[in-house]
């Protein structure tokens, strides 16, 4: 994946220009942090098509979603992105599992995702009824039940408690292992996204400061998180 | 003794309060749409324009659609070439005079129900593939119930209630013209208070009603919205 963009921005401190050009192997998991107004979510959303950037150009698997050069934006709705919001965004008109059939539109997958992520007890219920973890744990399943190629994760930590957070991550890392999953992650939680993903990218005031990979993430991971997932449950 | 009532006119306000409502519910939501998510040139003039009929006084509104409606000049001369169909004094002309008058009525509480919606609700849904129609019918309007649900109420009541405008450019032709709010007023002029006391009984038991469905539909209403 290709993502070469440039943005004005408007921040707390005054403006700046996001300008990033980045090189994303299929398949791996991104994380990008830095502090708040650094310009990750503009990324994020310049990605999934959500915001427009001044120039630059993005493209996946050699399809381009967006060239400014070209005049060429792919709609949201035509890019094979997920999207999971900061603040869940769930339907409250919908049930837990009219908001995953939604996405899916299929009923009989609908129930296997819901089973397989374990949402079975709540599913008749409404988003208003849900917990904090079940949100978050719903909103994801929503954004990968399409069937994306890619997934954007904004600030998914960023309200969830120590054990809670452990789930959801065990449930990340089974969903991207399923779908073979393009995961980029905004957080500004550091330790989280180190013992997460493989690269990690700090912006700082728009500019890519730290850009660092290592190849295998922490080994043994996944299975870390899941076995505490499994304690907590 | 009860007195004999013609209820014509009752029958007129109805059918006017309905045609101008379903109007005005098509019309409004795509309005609605354009004023709150999109951005363009002249769009607090237009705002502007569809607050002005809530605080005109009903008698300058009536003027002014008096002579766009007369059939010497702008519309009423366009519609009457085109179509054969006289604005003035005709229900037709009442039902688009209605629809000026209480346009702000059902556009408002619309328009204040999509602000409130939290936007990246309408951004999940076009990142799950959804089209705007999609997103429209599934995630913006079910969730804003309760602010259509008062749109339809607030304009429904207030045409009902209609006097100034509606004497101006209808008159009160019975069966054509002549609506409730307008025949209590002649049986008040007439000194006939008997009458005239039975069709304000009537209002205020219709204006009760439709506040108490309005609290009801609101309370059922599930949605983020009010």
């Amino acid at each position: 994946m290709k993502v070469k963009v440039s943005k004005k921005l408007i921040s707390s401190a005054g403006g700046m220009i996001l300008d990033v050009d980045l090189n994303i192997e299929p398949d791996s998991f991104v994380a990008v942090t830095g502090a708040s107004g650094s310009g990750k979510t503009t990324l994020l959303r310049c990605i999934a098509g959500l915001s427009e950037p001044d120039s630059g150009y993005i493209s996946f698997k050699e399809r381009v979603w967006y060239n400014s050069s070209g005049k060429q934006s792919v709609p949201v709705r035509n890019r094979e992105c997920g999207f999971v919001f900061q603040d869940y965004a769930l339907f409250p008109n919908m049930t837990l599992r009219e908001n995953i059939l939604y996405a899916c539109g299929d009923k009989k997958r609908t129930d296997e995702f819901i089973s397989m992520a374990d949402l079975s007890g709540v599913s008749h219920m409404y988003p208003d009824r849900l917990s904090g973890g079940q949100k978050q744990r719903c909103a994801l399943l929503r954004a990968v039940s399409r069937g994306p190629k890619i997934i954007l994760l904004d600030e998914p930590f960023s309200s969830l408690d120590g054990d809670t957070k452990k789930i959801f991550q065990s449930e990340l890392l089974k969903w991207r292992s399923i779908f073979d999953l393009t995961v980029i992650m905004v957080s500004h939680d550091r330790a989280e996204v180190v013992r997460l993903a493989e690269r990690v990218i700090q912006l700082k005031n728009g500019k890519v400061e730290s850009d660092v990979s290592h190849k295998s993430g922490c080994p043994g991971m996944a299975a870390v998180i899941h076995s505490a997932s499994r304690r907590v449950s | 003794m009860m007195p004999e009532i013609d209820m014509l006119p009752f029958l007129v306000s109805v059918k006017l309060a309905l045609v101008t409502t379903v109007i005005l519910l098509l019309a409004g939501i795509p309005v609605a749409l354009i004023l709150v998510y999109s951005k363009f040139r002249g769009k607090i003039f237009a705002e502007i324009l569809i607050t002005l009929p809530m605080v005109l006084p009903p008698s300058v509104l009536g003027f002014y659609l008096l002579i766009l409606f007369s059939g010497k000049y702008g519309i009423g001369k366009t519609v009457a070439d085109i179509t054969g169909i006289e604005l003035l004094f005709s229900f037709n002309g009442l039902v688009a005079a209605s629809c000026i008058h209480s346009l702000p009525y059902m556009i408002q509480p619309i328009k204040d129900g999509m602000s409130g919606l939290n936007i990246s609700m309408i951004e999940a849904s076009y990142t799950l593939g959804k089209s705007r129609v999609s997103t429209l019918l599934n995630v913006i309007l079910p969730n804003i119930k309760s602010s259509i649900f008062t749109g339809i109420l607030m304009t429904f009541v207030h045409v009902t209630g209609e006097f100034g405008v509606v004497l101006m450019i209808g008159g009160s032709i019975p069966g054509e013209t002549r609506v409730a709010s307008i025949a209590l007023f002649e049986k008040v002029e007439s000194m006939n208070y008997s009458e005239a006391n039975v069709y304000a009984a009537v209002f205020v038991i219709i204006s009760i009603l439709m506040i108490s469905l309005l609290q009801i539909l609101k309370n059922n209403t599930r949605g983020v919205t009010g």
